[in-house]
C-alpha cells in the first residue's frame, strides 16, 4: 500500500508545528477575503497566490489550503447571513439558509455549513486518495451526450423548488431560461437578444441576477413592508448550537450531498451547480416534511453545503490524475504548481508524489482547521444580523453592488442589477419564486451546449440518447430522469385515485 | 506621507536610471481585456513585473476589462482618455473578435506598439486513434467531411482559423469542417482522451504533458519551421501550406502624447531583452517573436487580411 | 375581496408580460440571417422552442389569474415610497461612481437607503457610509490590488 504510506507521510509533513500555523492564517485569511462579495474562491486563491510564494513548496501548500477552505465557506456565510451568493456554488444555500437566518436559526445553518463541509471534505479526501484513478476513467466516458443527459436529470431538480403554483414557478423558469439565452451564441457566434449592447455579448452573469433576485428583490421587499411589520425577523431564539434535532436532520444529507458532489465534481465540466441543485432536490424528496423547504429546512442547507464542498475535492481528480483543470480554482492550482516549476499531468503522481500527498494532506488539514476556527464563530457571524435594520440592508445593498460591480468593472452591470433587483421586486410581490428563474439562467445555457454539440458530433443521429450499446451512461441517466419524473406523479395519482 | 514615498522612489529611479526616456511613465498603467488569469493577463502581469524590476516605469498598476472577447476593453481604452500613461495587451483573438462582434472600435484606432510573444499550436488525436498521420485524417475528412469532429474554443478563434486554414491547405471548403466548441482547455483534453471529437487543438504547453506521457498523438504544429524541443512535424513539413502563431502584442496610443510613445518603445524594446522575459516565456512554452512598431504593424495588417479571409471562408462573415 | 382581485391582476399582468416577451425573442430570432456553417440544430432553435413554452405559460398564467386558481394569498400591504427612493438612490450612485468614486457613492447609497428604513439620524448614516466605503476602497485597491474606481477627490488629493 504505497497509496496510504504516501498519504500518511503526506500528514506527517503537513502536521509539523510551523506548519499548522500557516494553516490556521490560511483559513483566516481566506475565510476574511472569502467574505467580501464578489470575491469567490478561485479568486481569493489568486489574490494570495503572491502571498504563498515567499514560502517553501509544503508550507506554501498548507497556507493555500487553508485559504482555499476558508473562501469556499466564507462564501456561504455571505449566502446564509445575507442573502448575497458570491459565486454559483453558494446559490442554493442561500434559498434556506437565509431563511433559517430569518427565523433566527443563522448560526445552526453556519454550523450545519461548516461541519457539512468538514464531513464531505473528509470523505472526498479518502476517495481521492482511493479512487481517484478509477473516477477519472469513469469520467473521461461522459462526452456532450452523457452530459446532456445529466442537464436533464438536473431539470428534475426544478421541481423541488417551484412553490405552490406551478404555473408561476414555470414563469420563473422559462424567463430564467430567456435570460440565458442573451449573449453570443458559443456554437457559432452570433450574438442573440444582446440589444446592441456590447457587454451582454458575454450573456448575463448569474452572480448578478442571483444578487440582484436575492438581495436587491428582498431589500426592495423589506423597505416596502417596513412600516407594517416591526418584529425583529433576525432575533436569534434559543441556543446557538445545533440541537440534537438538528443533527439527526443533517448527517444524511451531509454524507448524500459528499456522493453526489464528488463524482460530478470529478467530471471535467461537471461545476459545483448541478450538484448543489441535485442534492437539494434529493433532500426535498427524502424529507418528511418537504413543505419546509424554502422556508428554512436545515436539510438544504446541509446536503448543498456538502456537495459544494465535495465537488470542489472531486475536481483535484482529473487535476491530479491526468492534469485536467477542470475549474477556475483548479486553473490555478496549475498556477500554483509552476510556480514550484512543476509540470503537473499524467506523471506527477509517479514523478512527484511527496509533494501530491503533501497537498492532499494538506487541503485536509485546511478543511479541519476550517471547522476548528469557524465553528465556534459562527455565533459571532450572526450577531451581524443584530445590526438594525435600516443599516443592516444599507450595507447588504453596498455588499451587493460591490460584489457585482468587481466581477467586470462595469457600470452596466450595476445597471443590471437595479433592473434584475426591481423585477425580484416585483417577483415577491406576486409570490413568483426566485429560484427557478436561477435554474433556468445556469442549467439552460448549458443544456443547450451539450445537446448542439451532441447532435453535431452524431451528426443529427439522436440514438445517442437511448442507444445503451453505444452511450450506455446517457441512456442511464435518461433513464433516472424518467423514472423520477413519472414515479411521483403516479404516485399521486394512485393516492389520489384512493381517497 | 505619500508625497514622501513616491519622492524616495523617484530619486531611486533617478539615480538608477538608464536612461532619461523612461523617466516619464509614471503610474503607467497596463491594460488587459480579459480576465485574470488568461494569457493577455498574464503578458500585462509579467510585463508590470520586468518594468518594474527595471525600473522602465513607476507605480504600475494591471487592469482587467473583460468582456466580448476583449473588444470592451479595446473601446474603452480607446474612447476614454487616459491622463497617465497606459498600454493595452492585444492579440490574434481580438482582431477575430472585432470582427464577429461587429466592433466600432478596432486595432486601426491604436499604435501597434510591439509585437510580444506567440504560441504555436500542435493539432492532436487521441493515443489509439485510427488516424496515424496528418494525411491519414485529411483523407478520412476529405472522404466524409462529417464524419471529423473538430474541437475548439470559441467560433472564430485561433483553433477554428487553424482547422480552417488545414482545410483550405486540403482543398476542401472550410465550411464543412465540422466545428464542436469545447469551452475550456479542460473539456478540451477530455473530449479528445474520451474520444468525444476527433480532433483537437490547443497551446503547446496546454497539452505537452498529455503528448509526453503518449495520452494523445501530435500530428502536426503550426510553426513556420521546426522548433528545438517539440518532436512534432510541422504542416508545412508535411506538404500543408498551414502556418499559424497565436500572437499577443502591445498596443498604446494613437496620439504620441509627446515623449510617451518613445518611452513606451524603449521600454518594451528592453524589456523583451531581459532574462527575466525569456525565462517567463519559456515557463509557458511561448515564443520570443518580438518585433519593433514598424514590422509589427505590417505584420498586424497582413493577419487582419488573412483573418477577415478566413471568417468569410469559415461562413462566420 | 378587493385584495384578492388586485394579485390575480397582477398575475395576470405577469401572464401578458410573458407573452410579450415571447413575442420579442420570435422577432429578434427571425431576424438573424441564416448561419453558413454546419449545424444540426442552429442557433434559432432554442429561443424558438423557449418563446413557445414562454407562450403557453403566458396564456395559462392569465387563464388562471383570471379565474382565481393561482392561489389564494392576500395582497400584502406596500409602501412603494421607500422602494422608490431606494432605487433613486442607486440610480445616482451607479451614475456617478466613475465621476464620484466609490467612496462617495457607496455613502450615498447607504444613506438613501437607511432613511427609506426610517433612520433619521442623517449624520450617523453619512458617516458610517462613507467608512464602510473607505474601508472597502483600501483592502480593493490597497490590500488586493483591485479596482474600484477612485472618483475625482482620492484621484486628485490622496494617491500620491
Amino acid at each position: 500500500m504505497d497509496t496510504l504510506q504516501f498519504l500518511l507521510d503526506g500528514f506527517l509533513v503537513a502536521l509539523a508545528p510551523g506548519n499548522l500555523i500557516w494553516a490556521a492564517i490560511g483559513v483566516l485569511v481566506g475565510t476574511a477575503i472569502g467574505v467580501l462579495p464578489g470575491i469567490g474562491p478561485a479568486l481569493t486563491v489568486a489574490l494570495l497566490l503572491p502571498v504563498t510564494a515567499g514560502l517553501e513548496p509544503t508550507a506554501a501548500f498548507i497556507m493555500f489550503g487553508g485559504i482555499y477552505y476558508g473562501a469556499m465557506y466564507g462564501g456561504s456565510t455571505t449566502s446564509i447571513l445575507l442573502n448575497t451568493p458570491g459565486e454559483s456554488g453558494s446559490i442554493v444555500t442561500a434559498i434556506d439558509g437565509h431563511a433559517m437566518a430569518r427565523k433566527g436559526r443563522g448560526a445552526q445553518a453556519l454550523a450545519t455549513a461548516a461541519i457539512g463541509s468538514f464531513v464531505a471534505g473528509t470523505i472526498a479526501t479518502l476517495l481521492l486518495t482511493f479512487v481517484a484513478p478509477l473516477m477519472v476513467r469513469f469520467s473521461l466516458m461522459f462526452g456532450p451526450a452523457e452530459y446532456f443527459a445529466l442537464m436533464v436529470v438536473a431539470f428534475i431538480t426544478v421541481t423541488a423548488v417551484l412553490g405552490q403554483s406551478a404555473v408561476l414557478g414555470f414563469a420563473s423558469l422559462l424567463s430564467g431560461l430567456a435570460l440565458g439565452l442573451i449573449g453570443t451564441d458559443r456554437q457559432t457566434g452570433v450574438a442573440r437578444l444582446t440589444m446592441n449592447f456590447p457587454e451582454l455579448l458575454d450573456g448575463v452573469g448569474v452572480v448578478i441576477v442571483a444578487v440582484g433576485l436575492f438581495a436587491v428583490g428582498e431589500t426592495l421587499f423589506q423597505a416596502s413592508r417596513y412600516r407594517f411589520q416591526k418584529e425583529e425577523i433576525y432575533k436569534i431564539r434559543g441556543s446557538i448550537w445545533m440541537s440534537r434535532e438538528d443533527w439527526k436532520r443533517s448527517w444524511r444529507p451531509w454524507l448524500r450531498g459528499t456522493f453526489i458532489g464528488f463524482p460530478i465534481g470529478a467530471l471535467p465540466a461537471g461545476g459545483s451547480e448541478i450538484p448543489t441543485f441535485l442534492s437539494y432536490a434529493v433532500e426535498k424528496r427524502l424529507s418528511k416534511n418537504p413543505e419546509e423547504f424554502g422556508h428554512g429546512a436545515i436539510e438544504a442547507v446541509a446536503g448543498p453545503e456538502a456537495a459544494n464542498n465535495a465537488s470542489a475535492a472531486g475536481v483535484l481528480a482529473p487535476l491530479l490524475a491526468l492534469g485536467l483543470p477542470t475549474s477556475a480554482t483548479a486553473a490555478i492550482m496549475l498556477a500554483a504548481f509552476q510556480q514550484y516549476g512543476l509540470q503537473p499531468g499524467p506523471m506527477l503522481f509517479a514523478s512527484n508524489p511527496q509533494l501530491v500527498w503533501g497537498l492532499i494532506a494538506s487541503l485536509y488539514i485546511g478543511n479541519l482547521f476550517l471547522l476548528l476556527i469557524n465553528l465556534p464563530l459562527a455565533g459571532v457571524w450572526v450577531k451581524l444580523l443584530l445590526i438594525p435594520r435600516p443599516w443592516l440592508y444599507a450595507g447588504i445593498l453596498i455588499f451587493a453592488t460591490l460584489g457585482v460591480y468587481s466581477v467586470n468593472n462595469s457600470v452596466f452591470d450595476l445597471a443590471l442589477l437595479w433592473v434584475i433587483g426591481l423585477a425580484g421586486f416585483g417577483m415577491r410581490l406576486l409570490n413568483v419564486p426566485v429560484a427557478p428563474c436561477i435554474v433556468g439562467l445556469i442549467l439552460g445555457p448549458m443544456a443547450e451546449q451539450h445537446l448542439r454539440r451532441a447532435l453535431a458530433i452524431s451528426q443529427g443521429d439522436l440514438s445517442v440518447f437511448y442507444n445503451p450499446m453505444t452511450h450506455p451512461i446517457a441512456v442511464t441517466l435518461m433513464a433516472t430522469a424518467l423514472v423520477a419524473l413519472v414515479v411521483p406523479m403516479a404516485l399521486r395519482f394512485r393516492s389520489a385515485r384512493q381517497a | 506621507m505619500k508625497k514622501f514615498f513616491v519622492a524616495m522612489l523617484t530619486a531611486g529611479a533617478l539615480a538608477a536610471s538608464v536612461s532619461p526616456g523612461f523617466a516619464q511613465l509614471e503610474r503607467l498603467e497596463i491594460i488587459a481585456p480579459a480576465g485574470a488569469g488568461g494569457g493577455y493577463d498574464q503578458n500585462a502581469r509579467i510585463t508590470q513585473a520586468i518594468f518594474q524590476q527595471y525600473e522602465l516605469a513607476t507605480r504600475i498598476q494591471v487592469e482587467n476589462q473583460p468582456g466580448a472577447g476583449g473588444t470592451i476593453g479595446l473601446a474603452n481604452y480607446v474612447n476614454s482618455n487616459q491622463r497617465n500613461p497606459s498600454i493595452l495587451m492585444v492579440g490574434l483573438s481580438l482582431v477575430g473578435a472585432v470582427l464577429t462582434n461587429k466592433s466600432q472600435v478596432t486595432l486601426d484606432d491604436t499604435y501597434p506598439l510591439a509585437l510580444l510573444s506567440g504560441e504555436y499550436q500542435p493539432i492532436v488525436v487521441k493515443a489509439d486513434s485510427p488516424f496515424k498521420t496528418l494525411d491519414d485524417l485529411v483523407a478520412q475528412f476529405k472522404a466524409d467531411p462529417g464524419s471529423v469532429s473538430w474541437g475548439g474554443s470559441g467560433p472564430g478563434g485561433s483553433d477554428h482559423l487553424m482547422y480552417g486554414l488545414l482545410a483550405k491547405a486540403a482543398g476542401m471548403d472550410p465550411k464543412q469542417i465540422n466545428y464542436v466548441v469545447l469551452t475550456s482547455g479542460g473539456e478540451m483534453l477530455s473530449g479528445v482522451m474520451g474520444g468525444h471529437v476527433t480532433v483537437g487543438t490547443g497551446g503547446y504547453s496546454e497539452l505537452a504533458a498529455q503528448i509526453e506521457s503518449g495520452e494523445l498523438r501530435a500530428l502536426a504544429i503550426g510553426a513556420p519551421e521546426p522548433i528545438e524541443g517539440i518532436n512534432i512535424p510541422t504542416f508545412i513539413e508535411q506538404g500543408y501550406d498551414v502556418q499559424l502563431v497565436n500572437w499577443r502584442a502591445v498596443v498604446s496610443n494613437k496620439d504620441p502624447r509627446g515623449e510617451e510613445r518613445a518611452a513606451l518603445e524603449a521600454a518594451v524594446a528592453k524589456m523583451v531583452t531581459t532574462p527575466e522575459w525569456q525565462a517567463a516565456l519559456d515557463q509557458r512554452g511561448w515564443q520570443n517573436i518580438y518585433m519593433p512598431p514598424a514590422e509589427f504593424a505590417e505584420f498586424l495588417k497582413s493577419e487582419q487580411a488573412r483573418v477577415e479571409v478566413l471568417f468569410k471562408d469559415l461562413g462566420l462573415l | 375581496m378587493q385584495a384578492i382581485s388586485r394579485l390575480r391582476m397582477g398575475h395576470a399582468l405577469l401572464g401578458a408580460l410573458l407573452l410579450l416577451l415571447a413575442l420579442a425573442i420570435t422577432i429578434e430570432t427571425l431576424q438573424h440571417e441564416p448561419i453558413q456553417q454546419q449545424a444540426v440544430l442552429g442557433p434559432t432553435f432554442f429561443p424558438l422552442l423557449i418563446s413557445a413554452a414562454l407562450t403557453l405559460n403566458g396564456v395559462a398564467l392569465i387563464f388562471k389569474a383570471l379565474r382565481g386558481q393561482i392561489d389564494d394569498n392576500e395582497w400584502l400591504e406596500l409602501q412603494f415610497l421607500p422602494v422608490l427612493v431606494i432605487l433613486g438612490g442607486l440610480t445616482a450612485s451607479f451614475f456617478l461612481l466613475e465621476t464620484a468614486g466609490w467612496v462617495i457613492c457607496s455613502a450615498i447609497t447607504f444613506t438613501v437607503t437607511a432613511s427609506a428604513f426610517g433612520e433619521r439620524r442623517q449624520g450617523i448614516n453619512v458617516s458610517v457610509g462613507l467608512i464602510i466605503g473607505v474601508l472597502s476602497f483600501y483592502i480593493f485597491n490597497n490590500l488586493l490590488g483591485l479596482s474600484l474606481p477612485g472618483g475625482w477627490i482620492i484621484d486628485n488629493y490622496f494617491s500620491n
